[in-house]
């Protein structure tokens, strides 16, 4: 395993100072669009076929396989397909994609055309975060050079193929992040996600068959089309292949989007971005804030879709948005902020999202106030287990980042919670919280901590 | 048909129904709050999760299609404490009025903590509070008592597809809202009061009227079109204080008009006619009913005498239930064998339609025709055979062969105008009614009738349904049912039943059938328990 | 009812001339239409386009695109109060938003919100008397990387410190349409 040299920021250097925004004619000057060109030659299934074996995990935080993504699409075209390019990044501590999109759009547009001939799209929408005006501009116009050299329209290069690529703007609403909510979003609705079946792959946007990508897993696109699945393998680890933009943000000395392959260790991407400023290290968020924190014994964790799930006690890598903090840094202070992010970015549909992080906020918000109680980490604890898609209990996933969070935050730093929580001296009447061990049920299973 | 087992019971469903409806369907309660049959699947309000084995996680019952050989737990510990959990979390911001609140007895809230719940909150913050808002003509919104459960948004834009109702903002902000200055005003209404599962739509009607417990019903149809909408009518100490829909699946579905939703006002109006009067030398006295129904009948047997046959008629009212209308008919017919038989008027407007918001196809019409039963009282004038005549025809004759009449009236409103009718302004008249108009007053005999809620019997609506109904609440005192009135006159022994007439008048009335206890018990998810 | 606190039944919408004028309606019917196969998709579009023209989007101007796109307008303000970006009361002509999530927290964001509330005597969610500045913290802005980060109007302010943007706001022109970007340079193109 190896990273030589940058893939996706091959035409970003690392050095602010240096970057230029790559419109067209630099992006084909250094190569770009010769795999739309290729592409157009292959057959839609070929397509799917490399990317599939290239072994692309989706880079927006589930990790799915794109290629296989790409195969639940009817082969048989009966309607129109859609793709949906997700650049609703909104998550705390995620700020890849809009680098991407600000300096090399043109890359991303050239993933969107192979991604709707692999799966025949005929129209593309970017969804792209209303707060983002900058990148909006930056892609609008190049999505207008694109139209302009043939790139999209009705005659793709020549080849008289059909696409069509707009960008619709959210406005505000992390929730739009959520394949499914972001469709209603593009629909012109509320952005509550929908129940699933019908997956997005048969019944998406407008009801036809709908793939949803994120940013940079279509960059990666035309790179494994140039250099084949083989050469993607090289970089990674065997489960998590191919090189990973990492947002490093936080108690750093040089903060910013870094790219190296998945699989580094923790002490390896805070090196990469400088070292800690202020003071030694103490956590990190590890993937934006849902996927919760990695502890100071924990420097040793790879950064890849597993080793952060087994090892490190974390729902998953996520976006690599790293949120790293120094010692300094109030983790009693840090969870209320990110509660308080869910809180107030519940969509509202279903009702332990809604009502329980609303709860939690108002629990954290009174510990930090020094109104804390000491049942209140019992409670807070007892909470998290309720909400989320992986018991189940709610529509998507968006609760269960409240959950992961608490969860992480509160079992890896529970001396500094406890301290803000103190025994109380009076016995209240009040109904029996769980507390330590002993078995509870919840809708996760049994109360596990 | 897929057999599912539910917490040990196997039940066998429908093909591609849902978890939750099969087990509604088969009459195990499970709980509930986002989910009715009659609207979209949102999924929303969680407490329905159950456990499918080979399913690691919680999953929506209400969503979740239904497979042959399903093995489903409503009562693993995984999905009692969600719904231990949910009921905790609803009740986070809920204010607790019930004393006040006007759906306590029949809220699924209590229902479901009582049966789901916990007896105690754990929840010690500041509860949110949220405004009430006046909505509609006829609905109320207390925000604060709300659950979020959007089935009031789903029915105005699947149902009535006027979309009036909205979400306001989002996560635990959240409201139901107008958007300002475009009320709820359709003629649908009034369902998002039923729909609520909890007591935060409220009908501006039934407010701080009365407590639900206190309510008996009585299933009856409705009286203000054609379209016979199934109806329980809920009643105490003799009056009646409200209408809810009953459900059917070939005529209204879940739902009813407005109009048919507050029909029965006139029955509760305080100028109902009381008093029977027949005329005394010219004047208009007061006398028993008994007397004035016996005068009548010995005034009409003269006027055969005196001017041979045919020269009587009896307008039969489209309000009426096929059964009195026969009995009228009989008797007219008994006193003279020429006797004219005339269907009242029938008012006619316009269908209203609904139209699903979000694809355009027909939910629910309104009848244009406004009375219940012109098709049952054609038919039964088919059976009685003779002279019949509707009324315009009758009004418009000016041979002046009919010299005198029974009228029978029922109607809710003002049926006749200012002015009477040349046919009926002079000779004898019997006048059956129950509101004070122009003929009542011109009545040479007249007889204070009961209003459909009062009787029991059946109509037939647009569809040829032989629909029947119940009384709910005895007529005011001085009125009678009219059929009893009719059997007594045509010297008929025992009682009068309804149920009986419809059995000797054969088919097709006797398809007309009053739902049974068990089938009312098993209706809606709530039951009224006798304390 | 005096326990009624809200009649929205009989709320009036103030209406004079109609604020989506035909050149709106033509820029959202040629833009976004074809794009679409619903004219309901084209919601989102034009709320931000409203908002755009009048800095806020009134409730007249909600009910002029629900008949322009034959939606209820229910449905429009269903949509609009969902999306935290659409002002649905009217703002100050310049917007500062300061981002509170954890990678500007933990830099010190709220010492940012701190200094402009009390450089123009407001509150968080507060405009000052004159209508010029309005001041709202917001979750994420998405340059984590650069924290503290504060939006004013369409423009991102990264690497923040008190005093920083203390200059900028200095520096702010009269009119808000003549503060524009500096990142945004076409180079190649039309």
């Amino acid at each position: 395993m190896a990273f030589p040299e940058p893939v996706l920021t091959k035409r970003i250097p690392l050095n602010p100072a240096d970057r230029k925004k790559v419109w067209y004619n630099d992006y084909v000057a250094t190569g770009g669009y010769k795999q739309l060109r290729a592409a157009l030659d292959m057959s839609g299934q070929d397509i799917i076929k490399t990317v599939t074996d290239s072994g692309l995990r989706g880079r927006g935080g589930a990790g799915f396989s794109a290629g296989q993504k790409w195969s639940f699409i009817p082969k048989e075209k009966k309607t129109t397909h859609y793709l949906a390019v997700n650049a609703d990044e909104s998550e705390p501590g995620t700020f890849k994609d809009r680098h991407l999109m600000e300096w090399d759009p043109h890359q991303m547009l050239e993933g969107i055309a192979i991604a709707c001939l692999a799966t025949q799209c005929d129209i593309a929408y970017v969804f792209i975060r209303g707060e983002f005006h900058h990148g909006t501009k930056v892609v609008e116009q190049a999505i207008k050079e694109a139209y302009h050299h043939g790139i999209f329209g009705n005659n793709v290069m020549g080849t008289g193929k059909k696409i069509d690529c707009y960008v619709h703007r959210g406005a505000g609403a992390y929730i739009c992040g959520e394949e499914t909510g972001m469709l209603e979003a593009i629909e012109g609705k509320r952005g509550w996600p929908r129940n699933k079946p019908p997956f997005p792959a048969i019944a998406g946007v407008f009801g036809r068959p709908t793939v949803i990508n994120n940013v940079e897993t279509l960059c990666c696109v035309p790179h494994i089309m140039e250099r084949g699945p083989a050469w993607f393998k090289t970089m990674g680890t065997p489960s998590s292949p191919g090189p990973k933009l990492y947002g490093m943000s936080g108690h750093l000395n040089r903060p910013g989007v870094y790219e190296h392959e998945l699989g580094i260790t923790l002490q390896q991407s805070i090196d990469m971005a400088g070292g800690m400023k202020g003071g030694a290290f103490k956590g990190a968020i590890c993937g934006g804030i849902s996927m919760g924190v990695l502890a100071q014994h924990q420097l040793d964790v790879k950064l890849d879709f597993d080793d952060v799930r087994f090892r490190g006690g974390c729902l998953g890598l996520g976006t690599a948005g790293m949120i790293v903090m120094n010692e300094h840094t109030n983790m009693v202070r840090a969870l209320r902020n990110c509660v308080r992010f869910y809180a107030h970015e519940s969509c509202g549909q279903c009702t332990p999202c809604r009502e329980g992080s609303a709860w939690m906020k108002k629990i954290l918000d009174r510990i930090v106030d020094g109104y804390g109680k000491a049942r209140d980490l019992e409670m807070l604890l007892e909470l998290e287990k309720t909400m989320g898609s992986m018991p189940g209990t709610t529509i998507c996933g968006l609760a269960d980042g409240t959950a992961w969070a608490t969860r992480t935050f509160i079992n890896k730093y529970y001396d500094e919670f406890a301290a803000a929580c103190p025994e109380e001296t009076t016995k209240r009447v009040s109904l029996p919280i769980s507390r330590g061990n002993r078995e509870v049920a919840t809708p996760m299973g049994s109360n596990t901590r | 048909m897929p057999k599912i087992t539910v917490d040990g019971k196997n039940i066998e469903c429908k093909d591609r129904t849902n978890i939750l409806q099969a087990c509604l369907d088969a009459g195990l309660e499970r709980p509930y709050y986002c989910y009715h049959p009659g609207l979209s699947v949102v999924a929303s309000c969680r407490i329905c999760l159950c456990e499918v084995e080979g399913i690691p996680k919680l999953v929506p019952s209400c969503q979740t299609q239904v497979r042959d050989g399903m093995v489903v737990h409503f009562n693993s510990s995984k999905a009692v404490a969600n719904q231990k959990q949910t009921m905790e979390y609803l009740l986070v911001n809920h204010p607790l009025d019930c004393p006040v609140c006007d759906q306590a007895g029949e809220c699924l809230l209590q229902d479901y903590s009582y049966e789901y719940g916990r007896a105690q909150s754990r929840f010690e913050e500041d509860k949110a509070k949220k405004p009430k808002k006046d909505v509609g003509l006829n609905v109320l919104l207390y925000s604060d008592r709300c659950i979020m459960c959007t089935r009031c948004v789903r029915f105005t834009r699947e149902v009535s597809g006027t979309s009036e109702l909205y979400v306001d903002g989002r996560g635990h902000k959240e409201e139901i809202d107008i958007f300002p200055g475009k009320p709820l005003n359709n003629k649908l209404s009034g369902n998002v009061v039923d729909l609520c599962p909890v007591g935060a739509l409220l009908d501006k009607d039934f407010l701080f009227q009365q407590r639900v417990w206190l309510l008996k019903r009585t299933p009856s149809i409705s009286p203000v079109d054609a379209g016979g909408e199934n109806i329980y009518l809920e009643w105490n100490d003799g009056k009646i204080y409200r209408t809810k829909p009953r459900y059917n699946s070939g005529v209204n579905k879940w739902w009813i008009s407005d109009d048919t939703r507050y029909a029965y006002k006139a029955v509760n109006a305080p100028n109902r006619l009381r008093q029977a009067m027949k005329t005394e030398l010219g004047m208009p006295t007061a006398c028993s009913f008994n007397d004035a129904a016996e005068t009548a009948v010995a005034k009409l047997k003269q006027i055969v005498v005196d001017h041979g046959q045919g020269s009587l008629y009896a307008v039969l009212s489209p309000m009426m239930p096929c059964e009195e209308a026969h009995l009228l008919g009989t008797l007219i017919r008994s006193i003279d064998p020429q006797a004219t038989l005339v269907l009242g008027p029938v008012p006619r407007g316009d269908d209203d339609v609904f139209m699903n918001y979000l694809d355009g196809s027909e939910t629910f019409r309104i009848q244009g025709e406004k009375v219940p039963n012109r098709r049952g009282v054609e038919r039964v004038m088919q059976i009685l055979g003779g002279k019949t005549v509707d009324f315009a025809t009758f009004i418009a004759s000016t041979s002046g062969a009919t010299k005198a009449g029974w009228i029978a009236g029922g109607y809710l409103s003002d049926w006749i105008g200012t002015e009477l009718p040349a046919p009926l302004k002079g000779g004898f008249k019997v006048v059956q009614d129950i509101l004070p108009n122009e003929l009542t007053r011109n009545a040479d005999v007249l007889l204070p009738g009961a209003a459909w809620a009062e009787k029991a019997g059946c109509w037939e609506n647009y569809q040829g349904a032989m629909q029947a109904f119940d009384a709910a609440v005895p007529p005011p005192e001085g009125a009678r049912v009219e059929g009893k009135v009719f059997h007594k006159l045509l010297g008929r022994s025992g009682m009068y039943d309804a149920a009986a007439v419809r059995v000797s008048l054969g088919e097709p009335f006797v398809q007309a059938v009053l739902p049974t206890e068990v089938e009312m018990a098993g209706e809606p998810a709530f039951e009224f328990v006798e304390l | 009812m005096p326990w009624i606190a809200e009649d929205r039944r009989n709320t009036r919408v103030a209406q004079s001339q109609p604020l989506l004028t035909d050149e709106l309606k033509k820029q959202i019917a040629d833009t976004y239409f074809p794009r679409y196969p619903n004219k309901r998709a084209c919601l989102l579009p034009a709320l931000h386009m409203v908002q755009h023209e009048y800095n806020w989007i009134p409730p007249a101007a909600m009910q002029e695109i629900a008949e322009f796109l034959e939606i209820a307008p229910a449905e429009v303000i269903d949509t609009a109060t969902f999306y935290e970006e659409y002002w649905l009361k009217p703002k100050g002509k310049y917007l500062i938003q300061v981002c509170r999530s954890l990678s500007c927290e933990i830099c010190d964001s709220r010492k940012l919100t701190d200094h402009v509330c009390k450089k123009y005597n407001i509150e968080v969610g507060e405009t000052t008397p004159d209508q010029r500045f309005t001041v709202v913290e917001l979750e994420c802005l998405g340059a984590c990387g650069n924290a503290p980060v504060a939006l004013i109007n369409d423009v991102m302010h990264e690497d923040l410190t008190p005093e920083a943007l203390d200059a900028e706001l200095n520096k702010l022109p009269d009119d808000p349409h003549d503060y524009k970007d500096p990142g945004i340079k076409f180079a190649s193109g039309h």
